[in-house]
């Protein structure tokens, strides 16, 4: 009757119990305290820091373009063509989350001027206004994440075996009857709870900021992008968090356990990711600003395919001529030079495409070379994505430069279009008494320069390989530390 | 040789020893027994000036500890209750290190393995890894570092705890060889029977006070065992 | 007795395989910083030939045309005449007479050299233009342009023998020396040897030797190996003498990290706990310390927005252009191919160019000036609070040692703007007399050397850092050996 009446008893969750248990020790932790408490300290500077840096940039950035749209109408009475040589200026938006990862943002230029005649790169720089000091690193919240979560986890749990076996609690438990399974659930809810317990606050407060401060109407799919996300900063914690009761679990004793761990931190923190860049730029070299000038220029003068621009040229016009059945450029119904400076502006395009897209994919084809190299270290593909969902990555770059590109050259076609038709009478007179001159009315003709930035759709694209690899990474980690618990309990402790 | 005056130890509120006067002379082995916690081996380590006394004094050849650390630590050789030696090295080369830290550096490879054969460490064992050792073996290999220390007093803590008969006799008839050669002997111990058999003396502690002394001649096997319970509670 | 316990330790090391291990990746991770760093300078070198040689091609061309005409004028005995500005080939003088022309339309470049020992620290040199064109275009201009790289990498940052050293060697040492005393209490040996005539001081003094040995020279030797196949100007001794500050402020550093070791263990705490806070103490030391000193420096002084510069710049350049010139002269600026024959009018507008370049030069320098200053703010906050980290020292003293610190940039930039005027006046002047180039004169064309800086003026950059770093690791030691002084051998 006794034992009917026991089978009949209510067994509590093992994994709960397990779990409660090690939530409890850890927190009592003096370590707990002291990790946790700087955890939270950095966390929150980076965050108010970022929010700071933020909303200053994004302000001085909207009233820039605005004044720059606006000196270009206001430009005053000229030449159309002079008004495609006044230009106009693009300047980057920040990415929607850059304040909590700002990414490549100080290693790119956020100032591109447009004008005729020239493909400009972005300038301004922000890393080049800055000490060598920053290059140690900024601080964001990503970069305390990435570099002090996992340390915190591997501080809160590689006694989690270890420590156990070397105090002989574990084989009392395994006398118990506790198995593997409720061990590893049980410990890795425990002590991710207790991790948890430091860094969710700060994660709240963050997604309060953008709540309050309305972002969301300016990006799209915002709570998308926290998301996915938070989505991945938390598989990068199981990484850690896996890992850290397979190894405890191994080793011999917990001082065996860190030594594996903080030397697996560093290397794939540290190490890996530089050697992961360096090796990435053999692979795939991309050329310095004087071999870039260089080839471009010789190439704008003799042309993609070997056929000089000059000659390319002197075909069109013979052609035009044809066409308008006229024995002089001088006698066709369109401005001459108004044409020529249009024609050879096409003749450079194709050159600046080719050589502008080249480098775009060699900086692609690295970064993708480095997200593959992410099989050896998780960060490297968790860098990618964060920096890809907070907007502050090569495709938010190019999707920048790009657009800066396209606007460029509709303002060159508009105003050399409006000049070519509306001086056709000047063609062949070369006097001051016939210039032509336009006003704000023409040069309205062009848009004002205003871009999108890539969707979340877009960015997920992108990023689909490294998002796969961090999967990858999430579920060999719990595999791992399951085999090793199966193996205590087989070993006997 | 071994003398303590009035030895106090006082760990914050919890007295560990409450004023032990103690003398132990060059051919006494001096058996001191006690539960867990009764102090013997803050006794010790109060010797070997691991720890500072709260009030008395601990001399060993009539130098204070306290004020001639190094002077006092030529004359001891301390045994504790599990020797634990580098075991990436041989017993020879333990051997070899611990006397040279000793002070002599003068001996030769054959005079330390004649120590090590004093005290029965097999001739290939000596050539072999410490970490292979059993604790019977690495207890020989620390007589060994004391004999090879010529040591005037020798510390020993709980030394037969965890050996088989036949090593503990072996051990005891190492330690009446080092009697013989002129040394004082302070042993903590459990084990009654031991005490009998090896020591001249033994003395009873019990929270920190030594509660009674008495010389082994004049008592039976059964009458320590009585007098030790008595004590106890 | 110290040489004893010394040589007992240094056998006790070798045959740890840990150590072995250690010390193959530091190897390979100083032979991976070395080559990397050499990949870098050697594609700056290509950056700066590439450029030049097509600039030096555009003018070997024109001198070329110009030997042509010589040899027709001395044919036909006439003189040289001075072509005006436009570009229609084919009759009359070429181009190449008209300084104007040549000075203007070709650039040359002022090359900032690697020092001896660069491929020790890359510094900001990754993203810092080594090769600046100077023409007679307005020289601030020029300082607006940067080398490329992929931003991902800039981000990231380089793998160079600096890295290895201000990050992985502190690792390496802790790894060494977490457990240096709480090991032996932890296994029984520290009361066994302990009872003997030894103190524990020196117990772990002749710990710390062994192993400090053992990284001298590891560190010597490797550091050697990196300079001779990636370093320069070998032949020189100051040269030696820099590879000497090297290598003393590497000792230094790690000496750091061996007393921070010593320090730790003395407060007799278990081995896996020393691990902990020594694996905190380098986070703070080594990332947490500098990142929050950045972000303080760059608060106390926010490098002056570009975009500002940019737009008050370009006002200035407008109101210039409106001051001077009406709407056909603007328009006939921008191409002067297109002026009407009269080569006086044609060769006015370069005049009118060149003085509004000067006039836009002069509005714009003293907002450049400032830009620079609060720069300098920056950089002067950095040095000191350099400190609070022995990290931060040795990046700024590795910075001056590699000749990769701001510093000498800004030193560079200086006879940068020096040669630029020197570049105009020669062209300008002939220019402006409307004097024709001769073929000889293409030979005198003015030439970049650039200047060193004295070695004094550098060692005063260096030595704080240094002696900043002497004090702290003196103290550490002090204190570490001081607190030896309570460590609990035995007892509760």
């Amino acid at each position: 009757m006794a034992e009917a009446s026991l089978s009949r008893m209510k067994a509590p969750s093992l994994i709960g119990v397990v779990a409660r248990k090690e939530f409890t020790e850890i927190v009592r932790d003096g370590r707990f305290k002291w990790t946790a408490a700087i955890m939270v300290m950095l966390l929150l500077t980076a965050l108010a820091t970022g929010w700071q840096k933020y909303a200053a940039y994004s302000a001085m950035q909207t009233a820039a373009q605005e004044t720059s749209n606006r000196q270009w109408l206001k430009q005053g009475d000229k030449n159309p063509h002079s008004a495609a040589h006044y230009g106009n200026y693009a300047f980057k938006q920040a990415g929607p989350l850059s304040f909590f990862d700002n990414g490549i943002e100080p290693y790119t230029g956020n100032l591109l001027f447009m004008e005729a005649h020239k493909q400009n790169l972005a300038i301004s720089r922000p890393a080049n206004d800055m000490s060598a000091v920053t290059r140690f690193g900024d601080l964001n919240g990503a970069t305390v994440l990435q570099v002090l979560m996992p340390l915190l986890i591997i501080f809160l749990g590689f006694t989690a075996f270890s420590g156990e076996r070397e105090r002989g609690t574990l084989r009392q438990l395994l006398s118990m009857g506790v198995g593997p399974r409720e061990l590893l659930w049980g410990k890795a809810l425990g002590i991710g709870g207790a991790a948890a317990l430091a860094i969710v606050p700060c994660i709240v407060l963050g997604a309060l900021a953008i709540g309050l401060l309305d972002l969301s109407s300016t990006a799209d799919a915002l709570w998308g992008r926290v998301g996915l996300l938070t989505a991945a900063y938390i598989g990068y914690g199981l990484i850690f968090l896996f890992l850290t009761l397979a190894v405890s679990a191994l080793a011999p004793n917990p001082r065996a356990a860190l030594i594996v761990l903080v030397g697996f931190w560093a290397l794939s923190v540290f190490m890996v990711p530089k050697s992961a860049a360096e090796i990435s730029k053999a692979v795939y070299p991309s050329p310095t600003l004087g071999e870039f000038q260089a080839v471009m220029k010789a190439d704008q003068v003799r042309g993609l395919d070997g056929v000089p621009t000059a000659v390319k040229f002197g075909t069109y016009v013979r052609e035009l001529m044809k066409e308008y059945n006229v024995d002089s450029p001088m006698k066709l119904p369109m401005y001459f030079p108004a044409l020529r400076m249009q024609k050879l502006e096409e003749f450079d395009h194709v050159v600046f495409d080719h050589h502008y897209n080249a480098l775009r994919n060699t900086y692609m084809a690295q970064r993708r070379f480095q997200d593959g190299l992410g099989l050896l270290a998780p960060l490297l593909p968790l860098k990618s994505v964060s920096m890809g969902l907070a907007g502050s990555d090569l495709l938010h770059h190019d999707t920048y430069t790009r657009a800066a590109e396209a606007h460029r050259r509709v303002m060159v076609e508009r105003m050399n279009g409006y000049l070519s038709k509306a001086a056709a009478d000047l063609n062949g007179v070369s006097n001051s008494s016939n210039y032509m001159t336009a006003d704000e009315e023409v040069f309205a003709i062009v848009p004002p320069f205003a871009y999108t930035p890539p969707g979340l759709r877009e960015v997920v694209t992108e990023y689909a390989g490294a998002l796969l690899i961090l999967a990858a990474w999430v579920l060999a980690s719990i595999v791992l530390a399951a085999a090793a618990v199966g193996r205590v309990r087989r070993a006997g402790a | 040789m071994l003398e303590a005056i009035k030895l106090k130890k006082k760990y914050g509120d919890f007295e560990a020893l409450k004023g032990l006067d103690l003398k132990i002379n060059a051919g006494d082995i001096y058996c001191l027994l006690g539960a867990n916690g009764a102090g013997k081996s803050t006794t010790i380590n109060l010797f070997l000036n691991f720890i500072d006394p709260t009030e008395g004094t601990a001399k060993v050849n009539g130098l204070d500890v306290t004020q001639n650390p190094l002077e006092t630590k030529k004359y001891l050789a301390y045994i504790p209750e599990t020797v634990m030696l580098y075991g990436n090295l041989t017993g020879l080369e333990n051997l070899a290190y611990f006397a040279k830290l000793g002070g002599h550096a003068e001996y030769t490879d054959a005079d330390l393995r004649d120590f090590l054969k004093q005290v029965g460490l097999q001739d290939e064992a000596m050539d072999k890894r410490v970490a292979a050792y059993s604790k019977g073996m690495r207890q020989k290999v620390g007589v060994a570092i004391a004999l090879a220390k010529q040591a005037k007093a020798l510390l020993l803590d709980e030394p037969t705890s965890g050996l088989d008969p036949k090593a503990s006799n072996e051990f005891s008839e190492l330690l009446k060889r080092l009697q013989k050669g002129g040394a004082a002997i302070l042993m903590a111990t459990h084990d009654l029977f031991r005490a009998k058999e090896t020591g001249t003396r033994i003395g009873i502690m019990r929270e920190g006070r030594l509660m009674r002394e008495l010389s082994t001649d004049e008592v039976s096997h059964a009458d320590v065992e009585r007098i030790y319970l008595e004590h106890m509670h | 007795m110290y040489s004893l316990i010394v040589a007992h330790e240094t056998r006790t090391l070798a045959k740890t395989p840990a150590l072995a291990w250690i010390l193959l990746l530091l190897s390979a991770a100083i032979a991976f910083g070395a080559w990397s760093a050499s990949a870098l300078l050697e594609r700056q070198a290509r950056g700066a030939a590439a450029i030049s040689q097509y600039e030096d091609g555009l003018r070997a061309q024109m001198r070329a045309e110009l030997a042509k005409y010589e040899e027709k004028v001395k044919a036909s005995g006439g003189t040289l005449e001075f072509a005006p500005i436009n570009h229609a080939p084919g009759e009359g003088p070429p181009q190449a007479t008209n300084a104007g022309a040549v000075g203007s339309e070709t650039a040359t470049f002022a090359v900032l050299p690697p020092a001896p020992l660069a491929a020790l620290s890359v510094g900001q040199s990754d993203i810092t233009l080594n090769y600046v064109p100077v023409s007679m275009r307005n020289v601030i201009d020029v300082t607006k342009e940067n080398e490329i790289e992929n931003p991902v990498n800039l981000k990231t940052g380089s793998f160079d023998i600096a890295f290895v050293v201000v990050f992985l060697l502190p690792i390496f040492i802790l790894a060494m020396s977490y457990d240096l005393l709480s090991s032996e209490k932890e296994r029984g040996t520290l009361a066994m040897v302990l009872a003997h005539p030894v103190t524990l001081r020196k117990l772990m003094a002749s710990k710390l030797i062994s192993r400090f040995v053992i990284l001298l020279a590891v560190v010597t030797a490797l550091g050697l190996g990196a300079v001779l196949s990636v370093g320069s100007a070998l032949d020189q001794p100051a040269t030696w003498a820099w590879f000497g500050a090297w290598l003393g402020a590497t000792l230094l550093y790690s000496l750091f990290w061996f007393a921070l070791a010593v320090l730790v263990n003395a407060l007799g705490h278990s081995s896996a706990t020393n691990g902990i806070v020594l694996a905190g103490a380098w986070l703070a030391f080594v990332v947490v310390v500098p990142t929050l000193v950045s972000v303080g420096a760059t608060t106390l002084y926010p490098a002056p927005s570009r975009m500002d510069f940019t737009t008050a710049a370009r006002e200035a350049q407008t109101a210039a252009e409106f001051e001077r010139m009406r709407a056909l002269d603007a328009y006939y600026y921008d191409h002067l191919e297109l002026v009407p024959d009269a080569a006086d009018k044609a060769n006015d507008f370069l005049t009118l160019a060149m003085a509004s370049s000067a006039a836009v030069e002069k509005a714009v320098m003293p907002l450049y000036e400032e830009f620079q200053a609060q720069l300098n703010r920056q950089e002067a906050a950095v040095a000191r609070f350099q400190y609070l980290s022995p990290t931060l020292m040795m990046q700024l003293a590795l910075n001056e040692i590699a000749g990769t610190s701001a510093d000498r940039y800004e030193h560079f930039m200086t006879q940068v703007f020096a040669f630029h005027k020197q570049w105009t006046e020669f062209f300008a002047g002939r220019f402006l007399k409307r004097t024709p180039l001769t073929t000889a004169e293409y030979d005198l064309f003015p030439k970049f050397t650039y200047v060193e800086e004295p070695a004094g003026a550098v060692m005063a950059r260096l030595l704080p850092s240094l002696l900043g770093l002497l004090a702290v690791v003196g103290g550490v030691t002090v204190f570490a050996f001081a607190a030896l002084r309570k460590y609990r051998v035995a007892g509760r």
